[in-house]
């Protein structure tokens, strides 16, 4: 069988577009981010929400959706001060803390979310939140462990009024 | 068509595969418009009816870079999409079929590659494309399967897309926002400009995602193929082939490099019909 630029050129188009649109159809063709968090998979969490895969590009809402905290929480423990909290990508935090000596952002609240929830989370490197955030972790029930890192890891937060 | 000396031939016969050039053509314009769709997108200015999907949404080694993450943790790597890897899947499927027509036919950073080169052809007539030694350009060829097995490797490491910072498709189509690295667009401009002196550098020496396509040209159901008892031995199609592929030493194209282009086939350049053809047994 011998094929020529026309009938190549159909086919590759066909093929092309129409897997595009099959797959659409069985509701494979996602473009954008389905801002479902990866579970744990073995442990007593298994099957829980993983906080370690929160995303820069979630909101509040997001997170609301997969961890149960409310947009609100999220918003008072990290100085954010909007009408619209659901709204707010994690990302966005980075900026507020610009003057910050150490960096406060995506990071830290997945800190958050892990320690409010009392999920494990990967404690060997250095991430930092605001006081604000430490005065709401403080009232949860925190491991000796957690309470003792959050201690050594808590920076002022200028952007919340005492 | 006529017959000349027992033998039929083209007298007024395109000297390139037009058709090839607007499906490219196309497919560039389209990913150009997603890409600014997106940006507007960003800020509530979204071309109604037009997809405004990121650039990794509709990269098809995006899903190929996740395949490690998605077998282990079930998740895509950070900016991947489950668009990336139906696209990973069709590309491959037309691959298996057809060899590498994702890298002649639809990727527009070999397209932008080409007509870069098309004032290199004019600049340099005959010497353009033979500027590297022939050595040197064997051994080039295969760093692409290297920086294939890096990206791989780092992305299964660090979770994160690494190759986005030196990717120049991505700089291509996002240098106006701030995700594209300034190493992504000096890769892109040295391509750009290699690509005066040689025909698609980037997919030749570097391109990741051309390295794995590239290996179903071992096993691809259609093939080019040459007619040895037809065969003039004028070179033609290895002068033409963009990929500097000795097409007229081979009576079944299997070279890693080629890219489906069919500039070398008797429906372009070469002079007699039914002499090399894209076909799946060998021509009689």
């Amino acid at each position: 069988m011998t094929l020529t630029s026309k009938p190549l050129a159909a086919l590759l188009v066909v093929i092309m577009f129409g897997g595009i649109f099959f797959s659409s159809a069985m509701g494979w063709w996602q473009t954008a981010p389905t801002k479902q968090v990866a579970q744990f998979t073995s442990g007593e969490f298994a099957g829980q929400a993983n906080p370690a895969d929160i995303r820069g590009s979630y909101t509040f809402g997001d997170v609301e959706k997969n961890f149960g905290i409310s947009s609100a929480v999220l918003a008072e423990a990290f100085g954010v001060k909007s009408d619209n909290p659901a709204a707010f990508a994690v990302k966005g935090i980075e900026a507020l803390y610009t003057g910050s000596e150490q960096e406060i952002g995506t990071a830290s609240v997945r800190l958050f979310v892990a320690f409010y929830n009392g999920l494990p989370y990967d404690l060997s490197t250095d991430i930092y939140v605001p006081e604000s955030a430490a005065i709401l972790l403080h009232a949860r029930n925190l491991s000796s462990e957690q309470a003792a890192y959050l201690d050594a890891h808590t920076v002022p937060n200028p952007n919340v009024a005492p | 068509m006529i017959t000349l000396f027992g033998k039929r031939m083209r007298i007024f016969r395109p000297r390139s595969i037009w058709l090839r050039k607007i499906v490219q053509g196309g497919f560039f314009v389209l990913i150009a418009l997603i890409a600014i769709n997106h940006t507007l997108a960003e800020s509530g200015q979204a071309i109604p009816l037009l997809a405004n999907a990121s650039l990794h949404a509709v990269c098809p080694f995006g899903g190929v870079v996740t395949l490690y993450q998605f077998a282990t943790l079930g998740t895509f790597v950070q900016k991947i999409h489950q668009s990336s890897f139906v696209l990973m899947i069709i590309s491959l499927l037309l691959a298996i079929l057809f060899g590498p027509v994702f890298c002649g036919w639809v990727c527009p950073l070999g397209t932008i590659q080409e007509w870069v080169s098309g004032f290199g052809r004019k600049l340099f007539r005959r010497r353009f494309n033979h500027f590297v030694p022939a050595r040197l350009d064997g051994v080039l060829r295969f760093l692409r399967y290297g920086v294939l097995a890096w990206v791989l490797y780092m992305t299964a490491v660090t979770g994160t897309l690494i190759f986005a910072t030196y990717d120049p498709y991505l700089a291509l189509f996002n240098f106006w926002t701030s995700e594209v690295s300034i190493t992504g667009v000096a890769i892109l401009g040295f391509t750009l400009g290699l690509s005066l002196l040689v025909e698609r550098p980037w997919c030749k020496y570097a391109c990741p995602y051309g390295a794995l396509l590239g290996l179903t040209n071992l096993f691809r159901v259609f093939s080019i193929r040459r007619n040895e008892s037809t065969c003039k031995a004028d070179g033609a199609c290895s002068i033409m082939c963009p990929m500097n592929i000795p097409v007229d030493s081979v009576t079944v194209v299997r070279d890693h490099q080629c890219i489906s282009c069919l500039e070398c086939t008797s429906e372009a350049i070469c002079p007699v019909a039914k002499t090399v053809q894209f076909s799946t047994r060998g021509v009689q």
